[in-house]
């Protein structure tokens, strides 16, 4: 026995052989073959045989009579079956056959694939929209956007910014550079139209060369010469429509509230998605005049790299990024001081790199990678369980079709032909849903594009006839993934067996498969449900979290240049006005700034956040102080002291909160200051951040807000007032903003992800729901005869009910037991942890989570249960 | 995925002889092969292998004919060269072919057995004839001195 299997031919080039002609033409040549290699065998040795195999094998493939064979199968029989239109009709036929005769799981899988579709539209069409921002610009592959990365010794940041001066010093020292256009984000011009109204607007100031440099199309005005001359600006046609509700604008003025009066020398045509947004451009001669009138603060010999301006170079044809490296590097080395704290280094970035970067104070519009990687994967995670769900369904209705199957085997279908007609018809299934997820996609669109705050720029999500190519492909693949694991079940079903109607054998192993997949559906409907969960408790934490201070009725205002003291003590006047204080930041939503302190000359220096306040604010906003006293009212005086937090305290080693007072400290290395009180710890930055050492100084100059406590309940005409103090003292507009509001709004990402999540949830749990009904109604309809049998030996309608979902219980007690720690460890270890200061998960919320996915699955197994439970058995054992 | 490939393969071995897939793609093949049948030439392979055919009477399919051509003209054929030239020659309608009863030996597997048909005998009738003249015409003594 053994050494005639040791002589068979070899298999590979055998099965290849085969495969490659089909069994109708191969079968005489193998024959040869074989009958050569067994005389070679005998006369040659097996090795030699078995290479005369291989060589023989290949002779045949590339030879005449395999070609000629091929060509005479397919004449004769058409050989490949799916090639015919026939076919393909009759594929189709039989599809819309099976889908209308069974009603019930047809309508389950269009919703569940429509469902999990529709967040993989949205995707599809965020994508889209992003890889379409610039492509309009003739030079795209040529402009190159300078960034910064700063080290300031903690961190490392790239900003999108760079030093107003770097353009004039790229223009003189760079070869390859053709153009180098500024922008300056800082122009946002409020246009006066009568005494009382303006109009706001979003622009930048930018170079003369902007419309050389960037394609933008100007519907009026000479692109050239628009941007020449000082206090020239640029308005987009609807932002001239705005103002003038007619066109051909160019030569008129407008009026900018604080800055002067433009001429209008151009008009930008409504122009495609861009990473700039803007309404208006107004030249950049204009800033050197209004620095020049002191009316901005100077920035443009500032080499300082966080700044508002942007610098782009276009290119000379040929040229490369990494050519013009090191003249970036000698210009670096010249502004900056090499022993500086902060190091800058600059870098080229490509324009079609800008909308996918995620860098700090961007120009305009950006989406970064990361959010659209993490879009992608939710979509999937919804996608994927519809997908299953499909299978999982199909298979568990395999018995229905399997006679179809068989008597198509019998009459000459292959299991290739049978795999085609079944992908086939799961692609015209997800097609059908493809319509019900575009009309989901409307209307959830608009709810998304209000959930990514600030985005609605960057995405329009309209259906352009790209993005519905890239729909129905996505349709189409998605149908793929769906059908392969029943298109390759039925394709491998036995005719015999079928026919017979015992098409059980292969069943068990189904099975397990059936389950695994009901499993991975519900642990992930409880990940959603305990994440929404999770996520809520943190962001109620977060609200009433005791950050050290009063956030209630405080309004913050900026001064904007108003004379500090005339508002505070007009402003004082009010009857609804409690305290009025001053300060350079706003608590809880840190841009503030820090200092380098030391305790003495020999130590090292640590970094300090600061804040500038006047001598109400500690008071004014209740502030627990531990030790010492607030800020002198003698002004002068004020400067030379700190007030620290505790944190402080702990970082310079100082034991209790009295030995601090009347410590020095060396701030800046230009300044001695001494420490005149000890705070409570309170949280001036986020909650995401730990309390770092901190103090409190006192510099008027720095002042940018005015701190208004209201006593009155009346929010309205209190807000009135103030609003008239201030209007009599500037001819800005009025900010104000509610310290919990502004807190509040620092976790609006929060309510977004809420939402998400939320619903997210309730897509994946209607999925899985709606497959989890789809296999109870096929279970309890293939056990109906086993049900009738129980119930006439005298089971109640309870003990069926339990006979029936005891087995689902179980799978989704499975779930639970896996979804629940894994859940825990996601939002533990991932997602709490970038905050600090946050709520621990407790068990109530892991609790409910569970009960309301049981009272989900209970309920759903329990309509169907019950309707078994109270047939009749009579008529479930008449049945056949 | 698999079968997607086999065409491919298939349909790059077939490209150079692109005009003749497109011909016989129409239904009328038979049209093709009297047009390739206007050329009537024979190779001297070709001879061979019919005559072989003859020779092997109704035992005569792929692994015989081989060993008997090897056998009788003393050099080694290469199985894809011999099935190649046989389909040329079915597609010349010299020689046809049918499936025998399944055989022990191969597998189960049957055998293609070839015949001679009228117009491969008419055939080699010709280029025998043809030859015959030639000697008889010959003006060079073709006779070897031993």
């Amino acid at each position: 026995m053994s050494q005639q299997q040791k002589t068979t031919p070899p298999a590979w080039p055998k099965h290849f052989f085969e495969w490659y002609c089909g069994p109708e033409i191969a079968e005489d040549l193998t024959g040869d073959m074989d009958e050569l290699f067994y005389q070679n065998v005998k006369t040659k040795g097996r090795f030699k045989a078995r290479f005369a195999y291989w060589l023989q094998a290949l002779s045949l493939i590339f030879s005449y009579a395999v070609r000629k064979r091929k060509r005479f199968y397919k004449d004769k029989y058409g050989s490949d079956t799916y090639h015919s239109v026939a076919m393909y009709k009759s594929y189709a036929k039989i599809a819309f056959r099976s889908l209308a005769k069974q009603k019930t799981f047809s309508i389950i899988n269009i919703i569940c694939l429509s469902v999990g579709m529709s967040v993989g539209l949205l995707a599809l069409a965020a994508f889209v929209d992003v890889m379409e921002v610039d492509k309009f610009q003739v030079n795209a592959d040529r402009i190159y956007r300078v960034t910064s990365t700063v080290d300031d010794g903690s961190n490392i940041r790239t900003y999108a910014t760079s030093p107003a001066p770097l353009a004039e010093k790229l223009r003189s020292d760079v070869a390859g550079i053709e153009a180098v256009a500024e922008v300056n984000r800082d122009f946002n011009p409020e246009i006066v139209q009568s005494a009382n109204t303006s109009l706001p607007l979003q622009g930048y100031y930018v170079s003369e060369n902007f419309f050389s440099v960037f394609s933008f199309p100007l519907a009026e005005g000479n692109a050239e010469h628009a941007l020449d001359k000082p206090f020239s600006i640029v308005i987009t046609q609807s932002a001239a429509r705005k103002l003038f509700r007619y066109n051909q604008v160019v030569g008129k003025t407008l009026e900018v509230k604080g800055l002067g009066v433009f001429e209008i020398t151009g008009v930008v045509a409504d122009y495609p998605r861009s990473h700039f947004y803007f309404e208006a451009l107004a030249s950049y001669s204009t800033l050197a005049v209004l620095e020049h009138q002191r009316r901005i603060e100077p920035s443009l010999e500032d080499w300082e790299p966080v700044s508002p301006h942007y610098t782009y170079a276009l290119f000379s044809p040929g040229t490369s990024s990494e050519q013009l490296m090191p003249t970036l590097e000698k210009i670096k080395t010249t502004a900056y001081d090499k022993d500086a704290k902060q190091k800058v280094n600059f870098e080229l970035q490509p324009l079609a790199d800008i909308p996918m970067s995620d860098l700090y104070r961007e120009v305009g519009l950006s989406w970064g990678y990361v959010p659209l990687v993490i879009f992608f994967s939710l979509a999937l995670l919804v996608l994927l369980p519809a997908c299953f769900n499909y299978a999982n369904i199909a298979i568990a209705r395999a018995l229905k079709r399997a006679k179809e199957i068989g008597l198509r085997k019998v009459s000459g279908g292959q299991s290739r032909h049978i795999f085609f007609q079944m992908v086939m018809e799961t692609i015209i299934l997800s097609v059908i849903s493809l319509a019900g997820a575009m009309l989901l996609f409307h209307a959830i669109r608009s709810q998304f594009i209000g959930m990514v705050v600030n985005q609605e720029r960057v995405f329009s999500l309209e259906v352009t006839p790209l993005t519905f190519c890239a729909f129905l492909v996505f349709g189409i693949i998605t149908g793929f993934v769906a059908g392969v694991l029943p298109a390759s079940y039925f394709a491998r079903l036995n005719p015999i067996q079928t026919l017979r109607n015992s098409s059980q054998s292969g069943k068990l192993s189904k099975i397990s498969i059936r389950k695994g997949l009901i499993v991975t559906q519900f642990a992930l409907s409880l990940v959603f449900i305990l994440g929404v969960a999770i996520i809520l408790k943190q962001y109620s934490y977060a609200l009433h979290y005791d950050v050290g201070f009063k956030k209630e009725n405080i309004l913050d205002i900026p001064l904007k240049g108003v004379d500090q003291k005339i508002l505070q003590t007009e402003l004082s006047k009010l009857p609804e006005v409690g305290t009025v204080s001053l300060s350079s930041s706003v608590p809880g939503n840190w841009e503030g700034s820090a200092a380098w302190v030391r305790s003495s000359a020999e130590t090292d220096s640590m970094q300090v956040f600061q804040m500038f306040v006047d001598q109400h604010y500690i008071d004014n906003l209740q502030i627990k102080m531990l030790a010492g006293e607030g800020f002198p009212p003698d002004a002068s005086a004020r400067e030379a002291y700190v007030i620290v937090n505790e944190t402080f305290l702990k970082k310079f080693d100082i034991s209790t909160p009295y030995d601090a007072l009347g410590r020095t400290f060396i701030v800046d290395d230009e300044k001695t200051l001494q420490v005149i009180g000890v705070v409570k710890d309170f949280n001036f930055m986020p909650l995401q951040e730990a309390i770092g050492s901190f103090f409190f100084r006192c510099d008027p100059a720095q002042f940018a807000f005015a701190n208004v406590s209201l006593t009155s309940d009346d929010i309205q005409q209190s807000l009135a007032r103030v609003e008239s103090v201030w209007n009599k003292l500037s001819d800005q507009k009025f900010e104000a903003r509610f310290l919990d509001d502004e807190l509040e709004a620092a976790l609006v990402s929060f309510r977004s992800m809420i939402k998400i999540f939320g619903f997210l949830g309730a897509l994946a749990i209607t999925i899985s729901c709606l497959g989890l009904l789809a296999v109870v109604i096929s279970a309890a309809e293939s056990r109906t005869r086993e049900m009738g049998i129980r119930k006439v030996f005298g089971a109640t309608a309870s003990n069926l009910a339990f006979a029936l979902s005891s087995g689902f219980l179980k799978l989704i007690a499975l779930a639970v037991a896996i979804a629940t720690p894994l859940t825990w460890f996601l939002f533990d270890k991932v997602f709490l942890s970038i905050f600090y200061y946050r709520a621990n998960i407790g068990f109530a919320e892991i609790a409910i989570s569970i009960v309301l996915l049981f009272v989900l699955v209970i309920a759903i197994i329990g309509s169907q249960t019950v309707k078994v439970g109270r047939i009749n058995p009579v008529e479930t054992l008449k049945y056949e | 995925m698999l079968f997607l490939a086999r065409n491919a393969l298939s349909r790059t071995t077939a490209y150079k002889n692109l005009l003749f897939v497109m011909k016989s793609r129409n239904k009328c093949t038979s049209f093709a092969y009297q047009h390739l049948n206007m050329k009537g030439y024979i190779g001297e392979f070709e001879e061979l292998v019919m005559l072989t055919v003859a020779v092997l009477g109704d035992d005569a399919y792929g692994v015989s004919i081989k060993e008997e051509l090897e056998s009788r003209a003393g050099r080694s054929i290469s199985i894809g060269a011999l099935h190649s030239t046989i389909a040329r020659l079915e597609e010349k309608g010299f020689l046809s072919s049918y499936l025998g009863g399944a055989t022990q030996e191969r597998g189960g597997r049957r055998k293609r057995y070839f015949q001679l048909t009228h117009a491969g005998k008419s055939s080699l009738h010709d280029i025998k004839n043809l030859r015959d003249d030639l000697w008889k015409k010959s003006k060079a003594n073709l006779a070897l001195d031993l």
